[in-house]
């Protein structure tokens, strides 16, 4: 599973901040109600102490009287917002604003003070509070309510205006905190592109600057890695070469060996010399397979116009006896990545075939469009049907143990689709073989 | 001629160095690749065999130092090594052409022939002059009558040298370095004994004496 860890960390930071968010409102809002709560209910306790204050008893009778022109006139007026109502020993007395509806609040609370909300006149709500006050030896209870109707669009308002400037905070911390995670991840993103380099085979090793000390270990052990594949490549490559080199010395002597004239059985000496040829073909062949990286080897930027010019000039001179024309037409300034020995070894079998063929002209077309795209012909005889057919099928190796031909063409067939490419063997115009490779890159 | 062969396998250089020798060459041996290196810069090679992985400094450095001082005595790589990018890379050093071991002698004799005839301008696959050619495998002077004249191995030596150099001087020092190799005994009063020798068989005219300077072939009488 591939995650991004620039959207993970985002993801997290979104949720944090909604959480925070929703938390904020929900604190907000209960505050902003408990504040205006506060503030009616503080009214209301003085309004219980002016009516506990207005309320007269007589002292024979035991009878209270309210002297209604003591208390606040709004509890005069019907439907005001403002009501009371009191419980007295033998009697119950309600505000005139009350007119003919009822406080529908029970008196008989376990805990006084009690401040509570019920739904009044007209459905108004009201915060009520509930007192008892002890007046020679006997309970009264005073209510007062008062009318929350009048504030609550303004603790709305005070409300949405404090979840609105939440919001907008909020917002501002996540996008300083999305420009924060964004730079803070920017060397992952040159690290990235580095990667890629890599892969295109323009550098060989990860810069560690600017690079998080948590990564850094990770970096170190690739680029150690790296260097230990480059080295083991090169390594292989190298004792292939040496034995090859130890192998064939000998060899060469053997061979001068067998062709002395002075020989005393020349039927002995023919017979290793042919043993000898064999061996350097399997040799040869098995040591050139060994050495071919593929696409997943050291890979370089490679110039295909001058690797193709200087293999030219190389076979020049080695078929210097054959006076051989090469027409080459390749863009110059084509580069592409490769494994240079790859490209050699399969660029210089294909042409060492044709300048071998060739009578006089061989032509090298290359591009490098979508696909890399080589084709080499030459004017000489040429392949038969059977031939052709022999070399073109896929997988099939060619006849190795008779030297001569075609051995070149089947590690070339091998280096092709090592890298998972085409190659495909035609009559050319003139008669000879046409060879044309395609290898995406 | 004068060869160098810079071989680190003894058995292989001891063997070549006898075939060539028989091929009119005179063979000098070097079984590394600092007194390759040496060799090559003090003495007059007309061309070089030179194996690329010598024990010490690589056949290619070798090469490189050469082509630096501007020694453009022709060289034939002859290795095990036979990828294609070591074929560039050693001809791009300045070799003049390569030879994967192991090899057929005749072909290398047939490359080595052709390459001192490319160095000294001949393009004809046999050296002639007007008057004859002369044959490298028989080393017989086929005239244009058809008589042929067999020549002693030295005298064969020193002709092919003339035919390669003409009109120009040389010296009995140069004919003798050309001739013998770093080691054998030299005395430069035998040349004068194989000039005459040369003459009676090839005719006088052809080999002009400069007094105190030495001989010049004339092509053209």
């Amino acid at each position: 599973m591939t995650s991004s860890l620039h959207k993970r960390i985002n993801l997290g930071t979104i949720g944090f901040a909604a959480a925070l968010l929703v938390g904020l409102i929900i604190l907000e809002t209960f505050f902003i109600q408990q504040i205006a709560q506060f503030y009616v209910s503080t009214r209301l306790e003085h309004d219980n102490e002016t009516i506990l204050s207005a309320l007269t008893v007589d002292p024979n009778s035991q009878s209270y009287t309210l002297e209604e022109n003591l208390i606040h006139p709004i509890y005069q007026r019907p439907f005001s917002g403002h009501y009371f109502k009191l419980s007295l020993p033998s009697q119950t007395i309600r505000s005139r604003s009350l007119w003919d509806e009822v406080l529908n609040i029970s008196m008989d609370q376990p805990h006084y003070p009690k401040l509570t909300t019920i739904i009044g006149p007209y459905n108004e709500p009201l915060l009520v509070l509930i007192e008892r006050y002890e007046i020679a030896e006997q309970d009264v209870i005073i209510a007062t309510a008062e009318s929350m109707a009048q504030l609550q669009p303004l603790t709305r308002q005070a409300q949405l205006w404090s979840a609105g400037a939440a919001c907008i905070l909020v917002l501002i911390f996540m996008a300083f905190q999305y420009r924060w995670i964004r730079s803070s991840l920017e060397p992952l993103k040159s690290l990235k592109s580095q990667l890629k380099e890599l892969q295109q085979g323009k550098r060989k090793q990860l810069n560690l600057d600017h690079v998080f000390s948590e990564l850094s270990p990770l970096i170190t052990e690739l680029n150690q890695l790296l260097l230990a594949l480059d080295d083991r490549i090169t390594r292989s490559r190298h004792a292939m070469g040496n034995l090859a080199h130890a192998l064939k010395t000998p060899m060469a002597s053997l061979q001068q060996l067998s062709e002395e004239d002075a020989a005393d059985d020349p039927n002995f000496m023919k017979k290793m010399a042919t043993i000898l040829s064999t061996i350097n073909h399997r040799v040869d062949n098995e040591l050139k397979r060994a050495r071919i990286a593929g696409a997943k080897g050291s890979r370089e930027q490679i110039n295909i116009r001058d690797e193709i010019i200087d293999l030219n000039s190389t076979l020049r001179k080695i078929y210097s006896s054959k006076d051989i024309q090469s027409h080459i037409s390749i863009p110059a300034n084509i580069y592409i990545t490769f494994d240079r020995q790859d490209f050699l070894e399969m660029v210089g079998n294909v042409l060492d075939n044709g300048f071998k063929w060739a009578s006089s002209k061989i032509q090298i077309g290359a591009s490098c469009e979508k696909d890399l795209n080589i084709v080499i012909e030459d004017d000489g005889p040429g392949c038969d049907e059977n031939q052709l057919a022999l070399l073109s099928e896929r997988g099939k190796r060619l006849d190795e143990s008779t030297p001569g031909h075609g051995l070149g063409l089947s590690i070339v067939k091998d280096i092709v689709s090592q890298y998972n490419g085409e190659i495909e063997f035609k009559k050319g115009e003139k008669g000879g073989l046409r060879v044309e490779i395609t290898i995406a890159l | 001629m004068r060869l160098l062969l810079v071989e680190d396998d003894t058995a292989l250089a001891l063997e070549l160095k006898q075939k060539l020798k028989c091929d009119g060459f005179a063979v000098d041996v070097s079984h590394n690749g600092k007194d390759a290196q040496h060799l090559g810069l003090e003495e007059a090679y007309d061309i070089v065999i030179l194996d690329l992985g010598l024990p010490d400094i690589s056949g290619l450095s070798v090469l490189q130092s050469w082509r630096e001082k501007n020694i453009d005595t022709p060289v034939l790589i002859l290795t095990a090594r036979n990828a294609w990018e070591e074929k560039v890379d050693g001809l791009k050093c300045g070799a003049d052409d390569y030879l994967t071991k192991p090899f057929h002698y005749q072909e290398l004799l047939a490359r080595l022939q052709a390459l001192i005839r490319r160095s000294k301008g001949q393009s004809k696959p046999q050296i002639s002059t007007q008057e004859f050619d002369l044959d490298e495998e028989t080393q017989t002077v086929i005239f244009s009558d058809g008589k042929q004249e067999a020549l002693t191995g030295t005298e064969f030596k020193l002709l092919r040298y003339m035919l390669l150099n003409p009109g120009k001087i040389l010296s009995k020092t140069v004919l003798t370095e050309h001739v013998y190799a770093y080691d054998a005994d030299k005395d430069s009063n035998v040349i004068e004994v194989y000039i005459r020798r040369l003459r009676d068989k090839i005719g006088k005219q052809l080999i002009v004496t400069k007094r105190g300077q030495g001989y010049v072939f004339k092509d053209t009488p």
